[in-house]
């Protein structure tokens, strides 16, 4: 009886090091499971159909993961990938947005302001992607305190405060627009603050889109500073639980 | 991102084949991941034989849809291992799955009206 164990045992670690196939973020998610299963049904075949089992059960697991591995792969790189191109569109269409509107200088400081951000995002995902092969932690344990999503919050309340302002100040057709504009960024970077409870990776998508206005003062120290440190919160956030929107 | 919020049944058809055999699995209740394998395999009289990768793939799936969900339920400690993790269906998910069935039963009905299904069981020329 010890040795079937031990033989088992044998068997999950050699499928456990098979796992690393899969994304580390469903790895982090579904691997324990996954050998749980796996072991299951090793057990399940030796006992109806004796040691011959093992090769059954081998063959089908090996051709699953043939099978499954680079489709998950595929759907990891597939959203990753939509996220920062749909980043990307939003801000170039903000840049031409404001060079139609003869804003030139704003147009440059937004275009300028994305290159920065987008850079940074990238350098924060590397660096969290090293540090989470370092140590495995499970998705969805780390307790990350969401204080960044009160600042974003509040970008967003002083986005709609300065459109309320500037239209009372001064209300012209021509700034309407524009202000209006920048209006729904605030608007759409207060549905994010509440949308995180729903969807995670999408709510934090939201509000890295709604503080946008603010990277067009990139020249300006102080909301450079906010807009960069939530940017990269919303990122570390983004790949730390990228499957915890999925359990909730 | 990505996933579907929707709560109309119609626009997630038609379900992948594993998709509908994990929900036509849950119908009578939380079952864990093995349990849902097993179940599977019996129901279908082995022909559909589902390993973790596909297994876990249509549950991660079928969570980010809302189609299922994890459940606190856990049967007696004495009889099953406290560390696996059960689920079941949502309300959406049971009518997605019936919607599906229904989808299929229709599907069946029209080809056992059509043409095709005829020549299937034209008797041979001698």
């Amino acid at each position: 009886m010890e040795t079937t164990d031990r033989s088992l045992a044998r068997h999950q670690r050699i499928y456990r090091k098979l796992l690393l196939a899969y994304p580390r973020a469903f790895r982090q998610v579904y691997g324990a499971d996954m050998v749980q299963v796996f072991g299951d049904r090793l057990r399940d075949e030796r006992a109806r159909t004796g040691r011959r089992a093992g090769l059954r059960v081998w063959a089908g697991t090996l051709l699953d993961l043939f099978r499954s591995a680079p489709v998950q792969r595929m759907e990891e790189k597939m959203s990753r990938e939509a996220a920062f191109a749909i980043l990307f569109a939003l801000i170039l269409t903000v840049a031409v947005a404001a060079f139609v509107m003869g804003i030139g200088g704003l147009a440059i400081n937004i275009a300028l302001g994305a290159l920065i951000i987008t850079a940074i995002a990238l350098g924060a995902r590397g660096v969290l992607r090293k540090e989470n092969a370092r140590n495995a932690t499970p998705a969805g344990k780390i307790g990350l305190r969401d204080w960044w999503v009160v600042l974003a919050g509040i970008m967003g309340v002083v986005e709609i405060a300065f459109v309320a302002g500037q239209l009372m100040r001064d209300p012209k057709w021509e700034n309407g627009v524009a202000l209006g504009v920048v209006g729904c960024f605030g608007l759409v970077a207060l549905a994010g603050c509440w949308f995180r409870s729903r969807s995670r990776s999408s709510g934090n998508w939201m509000i890295v889109v709604g503080i946008l206005p603010f990277a067009g003062l990139w020249w300006l120290i102080l909301p450079a500073v906010l807009v960069v440190t939530v940017i990269v919160m919303a990122v570390i956030d983004s790949v730390r639980r990228p499957e915890a929107e999925a359990v909730a | 991102m990505g996933e579907r919020r929707t709560q109309d049944p119609s626009a997630f058809l038609p379900l992948p084949t594993a998709s509908l055999h994990i929900l036509l699995a849950l119908k009578d209740g939380g079952k864990h991941g093995y349990a849902i394998m097993r179940e599977v395999e019996d129901e279908s009289g082995g022909t559909v034989r589902m390993g973790p990768g596909t297994l876990y793939g249509s549950i991660k799936r079928l969570l980010a849809d809302g189609l299922i969900e994890e459940s606190d339920a856990r049967p007696d400690p004495d009889l099953d291992d406290q560390r696996r993790r059960y689920y079941r269906l949502t309300g959406l998910g049971e009518r997605v799955c019936t919607a599906e069935v229904e989808r299929l039963r229709a599907l069946i009905e029209r080809a056992s009206r059509s043409r095709v299904s005829r020549l299937g069981s034209r008797p041979q020329e001698a």
